[in-house]
């Protein structure tokens, strides 16, 4: 299937910004589940643009602007070929066999098994995955739908209450957030339990046929749990399933902080910014030639 | 009767210039063979060493009868004597500074100290002290005893310390790029990458001939066996050269005929050697480069370094507000506008260094930094993450990363270290928990450092509930007995100094160009307090002038 999507952030400022640094993760992942056909960044003022892939292999953009400007128009513009997913099951292991090699599987994954920045190990979140904990004689990959299924019972889906910064303390105590903060409750519950896990962020297209009204689409975030057997396997606790063909991966990391689909710093007089968002998602009109694999 | 005196002073004329002619002549072949001697004293080093080691001993024995200040000298008993050996006698490379200097000014020393704590103070060379009054500048206490490593010895820490800082420059390599030792498990992956020090931002950045360490200051304490060890190594951004350079001008001001005699080795050229290092960094193509110093301003502890490096080396002292990168260079602001910068020596943390990758809140650094080492636009010493490498776990592997890199043993031993990671060390050390030296693993600067045999009951029970709480924030070691040296403290009843034996360690400084070059000399440090062990001039050491000895 292949999604054609265009992603406008605004940002307007109170007093003129100079001297702008960013760096944007906007472009979706290469890899064998998804292929992006075409990449065109329009910035506007006009900036140097430099690219890299950072230490998780996410294409990263890095983009000055020197002269004062009172808006910063990005507009990332993808065609992604998404290929079905495999969608098989994870190897049948209860957590006490899967345990027994803990420490091997620590020296490989370490970092998507230890706290990070927004997914810090703190007591209120100890509590929580006691409550959550797997039992010894529980199947792994039916553990992690479990618990995925489990947070969206416990919290409901509230853009008030939180904002890009919250920690997972605050969503545990305000009962509610938005996908990323499901997303982080996660895989603090997993890492926790001692599966690796890593957060994502991407799309989500609307369902075939639906059209979303304008304005109301937004960009997403989920997670990946390393199972035995299988692999990275996306899980969308947002939407309590696993992820499917309508997933567009952009970037991977241990939490938000390392996948933001846009940071950077500017000098200005004073004064706040506001940031607008404008995301479509849409299916394209697929390619003569590539229907029979995109419509599996 | 004219053409006769004019041919008479045409004669004399004659005769002067050829005296002059063989004057010169004979000057010339002096010269040549003094030269000749000198190069042969070169090449003849360590038979040279042997046997002024044998007059020395000779020599010694005299010296004490001569002069009962130094008869009244009280080794230590049980660390290892700098300056004599257990009969009493001076070690190699001490003769001739006790002969030309100890022995015969010993009643000079409290006058020479006094005077050398006024030229420091008015000189500026001060530092301030973390955790103590708000601002409060201190000069480094100054010894003028100094301390002797003579040529033999030098020559083995050199080869080693080379050794050391290469190995430790392709780990950093290594573990921001294709993560070899990692893979291999020579070094525990989960080590490296939960480690504090380690900078996924520095991943990808290929500095130019390979050079993220390009200074590093590596502490070095001699055991009670007289080996010099490796205690811990700083390769991010070492501090302390400007007193090795400072101390030795007062002590050549203060007794200015006694370093020729000797045969001590200069210090002088260090800022030329760093400034050509840090030259070489500059990515290709540009002959002229332009280097910079960046420094976190005034309050840092060691402001007074980055001004004296930077005027040293004739090159600009920039604050982070200087600095603007455009088109994914590097510029700093001047009366005469934008001025490409090529190389930049920063001495401010990771963290600050740029917002936009490390902490937003930062005002010390230069947003887009990292941006312009990547695309190579720029080049910074030392490189981003180089923490990663003197962390005082990661220490207890530089013997099999110097096997794993460069195929050869580690010239300079280390102390034994254990992981308080690793629950069986961990069992071991928290048993006898007052028998180690217990450091934190984040920390420099002796800062966490607890010392089993000194610390009070109270200080063990803590330390070991934070070992049980965080066991990778910590490691062990066995208690060195580090070396002494005769010291000056305080006075006699009699009025004369005092000379006592005060614990030293010893910090020399490696540049890592498309060379190496070790400055020969390095930052002795004493802790002046009787029975101390702990040297940093933030915890109250003082230092002396370290003298290699040229042959």
């Amino acid at each position: 299937m292949i999604f054609r999507v265009r992603h406008t952030t605004q940002f307007q400022y109170q007093s003129p910004a100079y001297e702008s640094h960013n760096e944007l993760r906007l472009r979706p992942i290469d890899d064998c589940a998804q292929l992006v056909l075409s990449f065109k960044l329009e910035v506007s003022p006009e900036g140097s643009v430099y690219e890299y892939r950072d230490y998780f292999g996410n294409r990263v953009h890095s983009v000055s602007i020197y002269p004062p400007h009172d808006v910063l128009m990005v507009v990332a513009n993808s065609v992604v070929e998404r290929l079905p997913e495999f969608g098989g099951r994870p190897l049948s292991i209860s957590f006490d066999r899967y345990l027994t090699d803990d420490e091997a599987r620590t020296r490989q994954n370490c970092e998507f098994l230890a706290d990070s920045r927004y997914v810090p190990f703190s007591q209120r979140l100890r509590k929580f995955f006691w409550m959550a904990r797997p039992r010894r004689n529980e199947d792994v990959g039916e553990y992690v739908t479990r618990i995925v299924e489990f947070i969206r019972d416990q919290f409901g889906y509230d853009t008030a209450t939180t904002n890009v910064h919250s920690s997972l303390d605050e969503i545990l105590s305000a009962g509610g957030g938005v996908c990323q903060d499901f997303a982080h409750l996660t895989l603090g519950v997993l890492r926790l339990a001692g599966i690796p896990a890593r957060y994502v962020s991407g799309y989500l297209a609307p369902e075939p046929g639906v059209e979303p009204a304008p304005g109301t689409q937004a960009s997403h975030a989920w997670l990946e749990a390393l199972l035995p057997g299988l692999g990275w396997t996306g899980f969308d606790p947002t939407h309590r399933c696993r992820t499917d063909i309508r997933y567009i991966r952009i970037a991977v990391g241990r939490d938000y902080a390392d996948a933001t689909p846009i940071r950077g710093v500017y000098r200005s007089a004073a004064g706040h910014n506001t940031m607008t968002v404008d995301l479509k998602v849409s299916t394209a009109n697929p390619a003569p030639g590539v229907t029979g694999q995109s419509q599996q | 009767m004219r053409i006769g005196r004019r041919l008479l002073l045409r004669f004399f004329s004659f005769l002067f210039l050829t005296f002059l002619r063989s004057l010169v002549v004979l000057i010339k072949a002096h010269s040549l063979r003094t030269a000749t001697r000198r190069q042969l004293t070169r090449e003849r080093g360590a038979e040279i060493v042997a046997i002024q080691t044998a007059v020395t001993e000779v020599a010694a024995s005299k010296l004490s009868s001569l002069t009962p200040f130094w008869a009244a000298y009280k080794a230590h008993a049980d660390a290892f004597d700098e300056m004599f050996n257990r009969q009493g006698a001076p070690r190699a490379g001490y003769s001739r500074v006790l002969a030309e200097f100890l022995a015969t000014h010993a009643d000079r020393f409290d006058e020479i100290r006094a005077r050398a704590d006024r030229m420091f103070l008015n000189e500026g060379v001060t530092f301030n002290v973390y955790g103590d009054s708000a601002g409060a500048e201190r000069i480094f206490p100054f010894d003028p005893i100094p301390r002797v490593i003579d040529a033999g010895t030098w020559a083995n820490l050199e080869a080693g310390l080379i050794q050391r800082v290469r190995a430790l420059n392709a780990f950093v390599a290594d573990v921001y790029g294709e993560g070899c030792i990692l893979k291999d498990e020579v070094v525990p992956a989960d080590l490296i990458k939960t480690s504090p020090q380690f900078r996924r931002a520095a991943a990808g950045i290929k500095p130019p001939h390979g050079a993220h360490i390009t200074v590093a200051g590596i502490d070095l304490v001699r055991g009670a066996d007289g080996e010099f060890r490796v205690l811990e190594d700083n390769v991010r951004t070492p501090s302390g050269v400007s007193y090795v350079i400072k101390n030795r001008l007062v002590m050549t001001r203060l007794v200015p005929e006694l370093m020729r005699e000797v045969g001590v080795r200069s210090v002088e050229h260090y800022p030329a050697d760093l400034l050509a290092s840090l030259c070489e960094l500059a990515p290709s193509g540009v002959s002229r480069p332009v280097v910079a110093l960046l420094t976190p301003g005034v309050y840092n502890s060691a402001f007074f370094e980055h001004v004296f490096l930077s005027q040293q080396m004739g090159i600009e002292l920039v604050e982070g507000r200087d600095l603007v990168c455009m088109d994914h260079k590097l510029y700093m602001k001047t009366v005469g506008g934008l001025r490409q910068v090529d190389v930049l020596y920063r001495r401010i943390d990771d963290d600050f260094l740029d917002p936009v990758v490390f902490r937003p809140d930062s005002l010390l650094g230069v947003p887009g930094l990292t941006s312009v080492l990547r695309a190579g636009n720029a080049a910074i010493a030392n490189g981003i993450g180089t923490g990663v490498a003197d962390d005082k776990a990661v220490y207890a592997y530089t013997p099999a990363m110097i096997r794993y890199y460069l195929g050869e043993d580690a010239i300079l031993p280390i102390v034994q270290t254990y992981l308080m990671r690793d629950p069986d060390m961990r069992a071991m050390v928290l048993r006898d928990i007052d028998q180690f030296v217990l450091k934190p693993t984040g920390e420099s600067g002796g800062y966490g450092v607890v010392i089993g045999p000194k610390a009070s009951d109270r200080e063990l029970a803590e330390t070991r509930e934070r070992i049980q709480r965080d066991p990778a924030g910590f490691v062990a070691q066995p208690v060195v007995q580090i070396s002494t040296h005769p010291t000056i403290c305080g006075h006699r009843a009699d009025g004369a100094v005092e000379v006592a034996p005060r614990h030293i360690d010893f910090r020399p400084f490696v540049l890592l160009g498309e060379r190496p070059r070790v400055l020969p000399g390095g930052l002795t440090r004493v802790a002046l307090r009787e029975g101390s062990l702990i040297v940093n001039s933030s915890q109250g050491g003082g230092s002396k002038d370290t003298w290699v000895m040229a042959a």
